[in-house]
Parts: structure tokens; sequence; C-alpha cells
């Protein structure tokens, strides 16, 4: 699977691809604008992911350029903007997600894999691993074609933890990947543990092997 | 008052005021000038009977000339000399048939040695009705040219204003978010003309002010969150690294949550300027009290982790005209404020009145309460947020013209006042 990182930050860039290269991505990075329209007019990606704000030319019209080129598909806006204006703009012109920087790099690793996945099965689909399997359009679970039932958070938190998987997932990506802006409210992450508790409990019940492991201190991580 | 409807009614009164003064003046001092005339007519007819006297012989024809002449009366004298005097009095006339003034002299004559008492008369009526017939017409006259001169006036400064209040309706209409430049019409008058140069100067002055500030804004968010992001990805690289000690594993798990702070931290600066910039202009009206049930929703976890029991009272189904993304920021900053700071298994109770919303948790009376708005205002040091909720909240409420008020009753109380 291809993905092209268009990011004028090399450390940020650098970071991306160390992480996405974890989970055997094939992953291309482009500088400035000119070397991204360069890539994306020669080579087929599965996903790219774009910063709008290119020092050599605006990202959102090499966004324009690739709606022309009918090469539309997989495209994530990353902004540092984080204004509603380029939000709005991107996803017109058809863009299939938003990311506001600073994000963390394991929502990143669940955008990537949800828009991919969408792509490649036209979101008919469903992830299997072993016993475990996650019907994506249901958004249910089964194990042993078994079904579990999970409150939305629980799945929420399964599916965040398998499309990283075997890569460790901090507590403080969980919190924002499950509450939003919710999250700061919180003091602690104990609300993270009753449901990283809960879910371990329903999976082991109906079967499951305990694939999700506590890394102490930081988070958790889903070994499948 | 409109500037038109202010010149005509200066106009106006000072007309009225012409009108009122000049003509009882005007009818008075006519009315002089005519009575001076007729006594000189007097002493006229006086001395034309005395010449006329000479050729009276007999009794008998001065019977006949007084009959003659009915304006003038002879009769015995009730003291001589008479001295020349005129005088005003009421008399019934034969020819209007009725009473009318007369204007009268009486003088002493001599006719043929002996003395006689003259009095002779003239009618004033005939000259009055003259004088209020002049009045009249004046009066006429005045209040044709009067109305002429107001609608002409009108007229003429409706079209000499005309391109003011074009001018006037193209600002109100412009909206520096939304327009990028405001296009008057052109005018022949000069000072109009200024006013549309001098107007589009300062607009086009205030737009690129206001990209600018925009601006200013995005470069910092992007100059921030940029190495904000880089930060966090490193972190979560180390993260992934293997054979991690608890010791590193802390330290690690520390720095993520500073960095969350910054980030928190930075965003909420970011909304602040934005909100200070008016960048949320668009409004709608929105059901209060279902704002307050989904954002209460989302915060249902947190209120149970705590057992907080939250209430919802409505009893007005109040709409409010707002931003609807500053209407969720607004309500969602005060009721986790108020969750964060509701001791466990208390009650968070929300009451919405016609136009206000109330916010009562319980909790310690504050040592600052007068700086409970300002921003990084914290009552302790401890608490994880941002100290920008509040500051946001009353930028928020500035910004839509609404009033937000906190008192202390043996419970923590906001209270939001909606326009109206």
């Amino acid at each position: 699977m291809k993905i092209l990182i268009i990011e004028d930050e090399q450390e940020l860039a650098k970071s991306m691809k160390q992480y996405l290269r974890q989970e055997s991505y094939v992953v291309e990075v482009a500088y400035t604008a000119r070397e991204a329209l360069e890539k994306v007019l020669m080579h087929e990606y599965d996903c790219i992911l774009l910063d709008i704000t290119l020092p050599d030319g605006n990202g959102l019209s090499i966004l324009e350029k690739l709606k022309t080129e009918n090469k539309l598909d997989g495209v994530i806006i990353v902004s540092a903007r984080n204004s509603l204006d380029d939000k709005i703009k991107g996803l017109n012109l058809g863009a299939d997600d938003y990311l506001a920087k600073p994000f963390h790099l394991s929502e990143m690793g669940a955008r990537i894999s949800a828009v991919i996945r969408r792509k490649r099965f036209e979101g008919n689909n469903a992830i299997t691993l072993h016993e475990l399997t996650i019907d994506l359009i249901g958004k249910v679970i089964s194990v042993n074609k078994q079904l579990v039932e999970l409150t939305r958070k629980e799945y929420d938190l399964l599916l965040f933890l398998v499309s990283n998987k075997n890569r460790v997932v901090s507590k403080n990506a969980i919190a924002e990947h499950i509450s939003g802006d919710v999250a700061e409210v919180f003091d602690n992450f104990d609300f993270i543990y009753a449901h990283m508790k809960n879910l371990k409990k329903k999976l082991t019940e109906s079967g499951c092997a305990d694939y999700i492991k506590t890394v102490y201190g930081i988070g958790y991580k889903f070994e499948g | 008052m409109k500037l038109l409807r202010r010149t005509f009614r200066n106009y106006i009164l000072y007309s009225t005021l012409l009108l009122l003064v000049c003509v009882p003046l005007f009818y008075f001092f006519i009315r002089q000038l005519f009575i001076e005339e007729m006594e000189e007519d007097l002493f006229h007819h006086k001395l034309n009977f005395l010449n006329t006297a000479k050729y009276i012989a007999t009794d008998k024809e001065l019977k006949a000339y007084q009959l003659l002449n009915e304006e003038f009366l002879l009769s015995e004298p009730e003291q001589w000399p008479i001295q020349d005097s005129l005088f005003s009095y009421e008399a019934y006339d034969s020819v209007e048939n009725e009473i009318v003034p007369f204007r009268a002299l009486r003088c002493g004559i001599t006719i043929q040695d002996k003395n006689y008492q003259l009095i002779i008369r003239e009618s004033i009526v005939g000259d009055l009705d003259l004088v209020e017939r002049i009045v009249i017409i004046q009066i006429g006259l005045l209040t044709l040219l009067l109305t002429g001169f107001i609608l002409i006036n009108q007229n003429l400064s409706k079209k000499i204003w005309s391109p003011f209040y074009a001018i006037l309706e193209k600002l109100k209409q412009y909206q520096i978010d939304k327009d990028t430049q405001i296009k008057l019409p052109p005018s022949d008058t000069t000072e109009f003309e200024d006013l549309r140069i001098t107007v589009e100067q300062l607009v086009s002055k205030n737009r690129n002010a206001y990209l600018s500030q925009k601006e200013f804004t995005e470069n910092a968010s992007h100059e921030l969150q940029t190495p904000l992001a880089i930060f966090r990805s490193k972190l979560e690289l180390l993260m992934q690294t293997h054979n991690i000690t608890r010791e590193q594993a802390d330290l690690i798990s520390d720095l993520s949550n500073a960095n969350d702070r910054i980030a928190r931290l930075n965003k909420n600066l970011l909304l602040l300027s934005k909100i200070e910039n008016n960048q949320f202009p668009s409004k709608q009206p929105v059901l209060l009290k279902e704002a307050v049930e989904k954002t209460l929703y989302l915060y249902k976890e947190k209120a149970e982790a705590k057992k907080i029991k939250t209430t919802v009272t409505d009893e007005s189904e109040t709409k409010v005209n707002v931003n609807p993304t500053l209407l969720d920021i607004l309500l969602s900053n005060l009721i986790s404020n108020g969750l964060k700071h509701s001791p466990e298994e208390s009650e968070l109770k929300i009451h919405i009145e016609k136009n206000t919303l109330h916010i009562l948790n319980q909790g310690e009376p504050l040592k600052n309460p007068e700086k409970l708005f300002q921003r990084f205002n914290r009552e302790s040091r401890t608490e994880t947020g941002s100290g920008l909720g509040l500051a946001i909240v009353k930028e928020i409420c500035d910004v839509e013209g609404f009033k937000i008020d906190y008192n202390f009753n043996g419970q923590h109380g906001f209270k939001v006042t909606f326009q109206p």
C-alpha cells in the first residue's frame, strides 16, 4: 500500500513516515508543492496526506489539481490552521478527511486505515484478526462468529487500537480520540481505564485471546 | 430625527413665527396708515366747509346744506372756544344699515357771527374691510410662498442628499468578513464625491487590516502548531521503542500530559483571538434547551464519574439568535467548569427562564470572584485547565451582546442574559 506525505516540515514528515512504515506501508514524502505535483501525476497512491500550508503554494491548489486529474480519492488534509474555512473548502473540493495539527500519530494511523479500507473495499468491509471480526458497516464485533455486545465507546476504542495494531497507543491519544474536546475536563485517565477494563473483560469472556497489552505508564498496544 | 426633517422643522418654525408676527403687525400698520389718511381728509373737509360756509347766508340755506351733507353735524356749542379734536365712536349708518365705527373731528366754527360746534365724521368700515382683505390676500400669498418653498426644498434636498443616503445604505450592508470591497455610487456634488472616496479608502484599509490580523492569527497558529505536532510525534515514536524502563515510561507520560496542556492552551488562545476578531459572524435561532441537553450529553460520562446529578428545567422555550459554534463553546465551558469544580455526589442545576440561563453548582466560595473572567486567573495551581475557559465565555458574551453574571449564594451561580 502506497502513501504519500506532502509536508514541508521535514521533522514532522520524518515522524509520520517512521510511524507508518511500522505498518507495512510504502511511504513517500514530498516537501514542496512542486515535488508533490510531480509525484501525484506520476504515481498512484492509496492515500495522500496533504499539508495545505506549503511554502511554495497553497496545498488547496494541489487538491484542485488532483481533482482535475481525478485522483482525489484518499486525500486527507493536514492543516495547522484549524480554521473552519480550510476544512470546508477542502472537504468541498472532495478531500476524504481533515486532520488538525498537532495530531497524535495514532490518530493519523486510524484515519489512514479508515480511508484505505473505504477505498479498497468500497466501504463494504470487515477486519478479521484470528477469531476477532470487526464489522465496520454494522459497527459490531464478533468473536468466533459470535456477536459481542460492546458500547459505542468500547467499539471506538477497539477499532482505534486495531487500526494502530502492534504500535503503542498513548492514553492521551485514546482520550482525545474517544472524547474529543471533552477530554480536557477529565483530571485523569480513569475513564479510559474503566472502558478498557470492560472491553478486555468482554473480549476474554467471549473466548478471544488477550491481544490488548497494557504498556506501563504510557498506554496500550494491540498485538495481533 | 432625520436630517431632512430637522431642516424642515426649522423652516416651518421660522415661517410660522414670521406669519404669526408679521400678519398682525402688518394689519395694525396698514390700519394706522388708513386712519391717518382719513384724519387728513377730515381736516380737509373742515377747510372745504369753511370755504363753502361763506356762501351760506340764511339759516335756511344752512339747514339745506346740512341735509345734503350728512357728514357735517352742526350743533350749539356747549362751551366756547372749541379746540380741534379727533375721536372715534360708533353710530347707526343708514347706508350700511347697521351700527358702524366712525372717526370724527370736532371743531368750532363761526357762521354769520354765530358760534357752532361742527363734527365732521367719516365711516371707517369700508377702509377696515379693505385692510382685512389686504391682510387675507397677504396671508394667502405668504402661505403659498412657504408651501412652495418647503415643497421645492424637500424635493431638492432629497435629490441632493440621495448620494449620501445611498452611501449610508451600502455601508450598513457592508460586512467586512464577507464582502471583498465596497462599491459606492459616484456623485456630482464635490462633498459627496469626497465622502465616497474617503469611505472607500477607509473600508479598503480596514479590510486589509482585518485580513492581516486574520492572517497573523493563522500564522501564529501555524508557527506554534507545527513544533507542537513535531514534539508530539517524536514522543509517540519514543513510546514505540523497546525496553522502556518504568522510570522512562513515567517521564514520557508526564511529557505527553504537558504537551497536551500546551496544545490545549494554544488552541484556546487561538479560539479567543478568533472570537475577538469576530470570525464567527453568522447567526441563527437556536432552541436553548436543545443546545444545553446536547452539551450535557457530551459531559454525561464525566458527570457520572463524579456522581454528579444534572438537571435541566425550562419554562420559556427560549430561542437565542446566536452563532451555533459559539453557543456550543459557551455552554461547554460553563458546564465543564461547573462539573470540574463540583464536589462528588453533588448536583449541577441548569435553569432556563425567558432569555436567561442559570447554571448552579455546589462548591467553596471563591477567594477573588472579581477576577473570575480574567485570563489565566486560577484559584488553584493544581488545576489542569488552560485558565481560558471563562475568559472565552466572557468574550463570547461580549461579541454576541449577552450579559454574564456570577454570584455566590450558598452555591456558585452563573447567569447568562441573552438579548430579548
